[in-house]
C-alpha cells in the first residue's frame, strides 16, 4: 500500500496516534463518522506498511 | 471510536506482513492458522485492556489485511462483528464452516486488478454467502489500489450497519 493509498484510508478514520492532536480534533468534529460512532475499528494493512502516517 | 492496529508479525522481504507467502497468491495455511490464532488472541486480550467491546468492533483491511481479516472471520468469528475488506482472496477454507448470520461484510474489488482476479473475490463471495453472513461486493474502476470511491462507499456502509 502506498501513502497515498494510505490517505484514502484516513478520511475513512480517524489519524494516527502518532499525531494525537491531529486524532483529538477529528474525533471532537461532531460531523465525522468516529464521533458519532462507539465502535472500534480492527485495521488490518497491507504488506509493506510500517506506520500510520 | 478506538483504534487497534496490530502489525503483521511476518517479514517478507523485509516488509511486515500478517502471515507467510510461498509465493503471489500462494499462502502458508500452517502459519495463516498460527497467525490467525495469534491475532484473534490479540484482538481479544486488548478489549480487555482498553475496554472495547468485540460486538462493535470492524476490521477494515486491506490486501494482505483483508485476507487475515476474511480469515479471522472464518475461524475466530467472535472477535469481531463484520469487516470491510479492501481487495481480499479466499484465505482459507476451514472444515467447518462458521455460521456468520449476525455478522456483516463488505467486499470491495477492483474490476483491472492485477493481483486478484475477480473470479478470486468472486469466489470469496460465494464462500461467504455459506455462512448465511449479510455480504455484498462492490466493484471498482480500479487496480489493487484502494481509490476514494472504495472510501465513500466503505464510510457509507459503515453508516448504514453500524
Amino acid at each position: 500500500m502506498t501513502s497515498k493509498n494510505l490517505n484514502f484510508i484516513y478520511r475513512f478514520i480517524p489519524s494516527s496516534k502518532n499525531s494525537k492532536e491531529k486524532y483529538d480534533d477529528y474525533l471532537n468534529d461532531k460531523d465525522n463518522l468516529a464521533s458519532k460512532s462507539p465502535g472500534t475499528l480492527l485495521l488490518l494493512q497491507g504488506t509493506g506498511v510500517t506506520k500510520m502516517t | 471510536m478506538q483504534i487497534y492496529c496490530p502489525r503483521g508479525k511476518v517479514l517478507e522481504h523485509g516488509m511486515p506482513s500478517f502471515f507467510k507467502r510461498l509465493a503471489e497468491g500462494v499462502f502458508d495455511i500452517e502459519d495463516l492458522k498460527f497467525r490467525t490464532q495469534e491475532l484473534a488472541k490479540s484482538v481479544n486480550d486488548a478489549s480487555l485492556q482498553y475496554s472495547f467491546d468485540l460486538s462493535k468492533t470492524i476490521a477494515v483491511g486491506f490486501s494482505n489485511g483483508a485476507n487475515i481479516g476474511a480469515s479471522l472471520l472464518l475461524l475466530y468469528p467472535p472477535v469481531i462483528a463484520g469487516a470491510v475488506l479492501f481487495r481480499p482472496v479466499i484465505p482459507i477454507i476451514p472444515n467447518n464452516l462458521p455460521n456468520l448470520s449476525e455478522k456483516k461484510i463488505v467486499i470491495l474489488s477492483g474490476q483491472y486488478d492485477p493481483i486478484v482476479s475477480k473470479k478470486q473475490a468472486e469466489d470469496l463471495f460465494s464462500l461467504l454467502k455459506k455462512t448465511d453472513v449479510k455480504v455484498s461486493i462492490q466493484w471498482q474502476e480500479s487496480g489493487h489500489e484502494i481509490t476514494q470511491d472504495d472510501v465513500q462507499i466503505a464510510k457509507k456502509w459503515y453508516s448504514a450497519n453500524f
